[in-house]
């Protein structure tokens, strides 16, 4: 089962989309359930101006995809950097059940890359 | 949200518990609480309406009654007949043989024998579901003791060609046992006509309470012993009988046996009808499973570029209950194994849900479910990372 927050944010999903011009883009695909995530980012002056993000996948991916985009809008590169799983699903209730902890591993593979390939 | 309208179509998961099963039970809870092992009247009275049941069991597979044996339900039955069945006659050999596409309850067992030096051929199905006969006549050698096959396949609805297996493993001296969890009501099972050796049965699957079933094991076939410390069940399974449920089983068996063809035949109009209504609103669907050898209650449909799972969740906030992929026991689920081993791919199998309908369904509960699945598809397929435009994929 899910938490409470981590529904909530599954129904409402912020940032879903793409964005034309980005700087930046991270794309993943999982070999345990198909799951696609990419991950848009728009860069100016280092700062992370604008994200969207969408998502082929269960509930926590993109519920996982929208608070992580919520929590590194707006942050310079290296601090964006810094955010984790870890950090996006302490904003979602904890822990995620046993055979979904992968989608955990698939964001932070996605946010690497994202912002590994933002264009300086 | 109170009045909200529920649409139950996930009746392969587990059904709805009928008002004259609940009477039946109800009866040997309240009147009948003697131990069915006890000699006075209280005693003989519980037992006597604990044979009643197995005698119903029997008639509905076309058994006797003394070859039934009453189990916690599907789960227990299919783990008992499996390595119960494999212990008894190891002297013979350590060869099964099994399908990929088993419960997990059959499957896991299977692994578990393997662990014990016991040998598994895990048989393939092709593009419908369908168990590859000439693998199995490939298998079957001198060590093999057990062939394993389910009736009919509860994720795609796959009915099984069990008659020609059977009668390869009566050739070759080998126990048949066939999971008939998902079939019990949907299709006529005689084992005697059909040759089956032992078949495990689910009550909640037929409108029966949960934590009951049954293995039938045909006399004459050696299984060993299940549980220690009784004379219950002829020795094999000690433990004082569940009589409520086991009573329940035997009404709900009664009943859902005896209007197979009817029942058959609403379902498969009701079947027909939610598909052309789904196909109409929906666009880039696929429908999976055998287009005739198969159960009419089960609907399986993937939504390319929707992850099934995410598009249950949104149909669960109106009241839909569906299921999507393999259900795992933490309440998420993961893409089935049975699809993946159809040859689906994964983004597939992903985006696949499982409608399960019941005679109690009506065309206005398909109306709505099939408002509320196209917006849920068309949400989730918004967000999706795979682009659907009509007929046309954009990855």
């Amino acid at each position: 089962m899910y938490s409470q927050k981590l529904l909530l944010e599954f129904y409402n999903p912020s940032h879903v989309g793409v964005i034309k011009g980005a700087t930046g883009k991270g794309k993943t695909v999982s070999k345990i359930d198909g799951g696609i995530m990419k991950i848009y980012l728009l860069v100016e002056k280092n700062v992370i101006k604008d994200v969207a993000f969408q998502a082929f996948g269960s509930v926590p991916a993109i519920a996982l995809c929208s608070a992580a985009s919520r929590l590194i809008l707006g942050k310079g590169i290296e601090d964006a950097s810094k955010i984790t799983s870890k950090e996006v699903l302490s904003e979602l209730g904890g822990t995620l059940p046993s055979n979904k902890k992968h989608v955990a591993s698939q964001l932070d593979e996605t946010l690497v890359a994202a912002l590994k390939s933002v264009s300086k | 949200m109170e009045n909200q309208k529920v649409v139950y179509l996930d009746n392969a998961t587990t059904t709805a518990m009928s008002n004259e099963v609940y009477r039946e039970m109800l009866d040997a809870y309240c009147n009948l609480y003697g131990n069915p092992s006890s000699m006075y009247k209280l005693g003989r009275e519980a037992n006597a309406v604990m044979q009643t049941a197995r005698e119903k069991v029997a008639k509905a597979i076309g058994a006797s009654a003394s070859e039934i044996y009453f189990t916690s339900g599907g789960t227990e039955a299919n783990n008992w007949a499996i390595k119960g069945i494999a212990y008894a006659n190891k002297a013979k050999g350590n060869h099964i043989i099994t399908s990929v596409i088993e419960h997990p309850s059959v499957l896991e067992s299977c692994r578990a024998l393997e662990k014990e030096g016991f040998r598994v051929t895990y048989i393939p199905v092709d593009e419908f579901g369908v168990i590859k006969y000439s693998e199995i006549v490939k298998a079957i050698g001198s060590s093999t003791i057990l062939i394993s096959i389910m009736s009919a396949n509860g994720e795609v609805g796959t009915i099984q060609p069990i008659k020609a297996i059977a009668e390869l493993a009566k050739a070759n001296n080998v126990v048949f046992h066939t999971d008939a969890t998902q079939a019990i009501g949907a299709i006529a099972l005689n084992v005697k006509e059909i040759g089956i050796d032992a078949l495990s049965i689910s009550a909640h699957k037929f409108n029966g309470p949960k934590g009951v079933g049954a293995l039938y094991v045909k006399k004459g076939v050696k299984i060993s012993r299940l549980l220690d410390g009784g004379e219950q069940e002829k020795g094999l399974r000690a433990g004082t009988e569940n009589v409520p449920a086991i009573a329940g089983l035997g009404k709900a068996i009664e009943n859902v046996t005896a209007n197979i063809d009817e029942n058959n035949k609403q379902l498969k109009s009701l079947r027909r009808y939610f598909l052309k209504k789904i196909s109409s609103l929906i666009h880039n669907i696929e429908l999976n499973g055998h287009t005739n050898q198969r159960l009419q209650n089960n609907i399986s449909i993937s939504f390319e570029g929707a992850n099934g799972e995410a598009v249950l969740m949104m149909l669960d906030r109106e009241g839909v209950y569906v299921s999507s992929g393999s259900i795992n026991a933490n309440g998420t689920s993961e893409p089935s194994h049975v699809l993946l081993a159809m040859g689906k791919d994964l983004d597939t199998a992903a985006a696949t849900l499982r409608f399960s309908i019941s005679t109690a369904t009506t065309k206005e509960d398909i109306d709505y479910v099939a408002e509320k699945v196209k917006r849920a598809v068309k949400r989730i397929r918004s967000i999706s990372a795979i682009r659907i435009y009509k007929n046309k994929v954009e990855l």
